[in-house]
């Protein structure tokens, strides 16, 4: 049977998580450039975006395995609910929505589709994947050190600007300005 | 709770940086159930003023 060989399923791991975390990247750009302050809600799909994409991480460091295949399914799931959650609440008409669309569909939408794509994708990844055990199927050192701290460097972003939006307290659920703003 | 979330995130992805994996593992598993009770917080919260 056609079996994809393990370095081109560590590529594809990698290309998965550069591309999780350009997103996440993408949105805190977005909150800055365009001044759109993220709701509770985007904040939980960015949280479920992170998920997925230490699911790919930890597939990319530790080696392929279908328990990491696993987090990131889970992690697309979860991310899929908060974003249909997002979707139906906006859904009836007249109920507006919540930031700008871009190409035609909402954030929370795209965050939806992607989150669905990831696990289509992880799933064929599974179906694909050989049991040669022989390849070499982690990262090097340095690469990983480079990965995690894309990843740690996100999260910490994230965490700050939450912090600033929201304090210490429950985010709104229509953010207006920042909870500390320092200007 | 999100920054709480966020910082764990962060010591997470530490963890894998150094080769732990069944602290890693475990630190994934409690932030999901953090991120699920978060989501469950929410949707219980706001239900009442959207349907």
């Amino acid at each position: 049977m056609l079996a994809l060989s393990k370095r081109l399923e560590l590529v594809t791991n990698i290309l998965g998580f550069l591309g999780i975390t350009g997103v996440i990247l993408l949105a805190i750009i977005m909150e800055y450039h365009m001044d759109e302050l993220p709701c509770p809600l985007c904040l939980l799909q960015r949280v479920g975006f992170s998920f997925i994409a230490l699911g790919f991480l930890m597939n990319c460091c530790f080696g392929l395995r279908p328990r990491y295949y696993g987090i990131v399914l889970v992690s697309a799931l979860y991310t899929a609910a908060v974003a249909l959650r997002q979707v139906l609440l906006h859904i009836v008409p007249g109920t507006g929505a919540y930031g700008d669309p871009i190409l035609g569909m909402h954030l929370y939408t795209w965050s939806f589709l992607l989150a669905m794509i990831t696990a289509a994708a992880v799933a064929m990844l599974l179906v694909f994947s050989s049991d040669n055990k022989s390849q070499p199927t982690s990262v090097r050192p340095a690469v990983r050190i480079g990965l995690c701290s894309l990843l740690i460097l996100v999260s910490l972003a994230n965490g700050i600007g939450v912090f600033f939006e929201c304090g210490l307290h429950q985010c709104p659920e229509n953010p207006v300005t920042m909870e500390l703003a320092l200007v | 709770m999100l920054v709480v979330i966020f910082l764990l995130l962060a010591i997470c992805s530490l963890l894998i940086a150094a080769n732990k994996v069944k602290p890693a593992l475990f630190l994934f598993f409690c932030l999901f159930v953090l991120g699920c009770v978060w989501f469950n917080h929410h949707m219980t919260s706001s239900l009442a003023i959207h349907l």
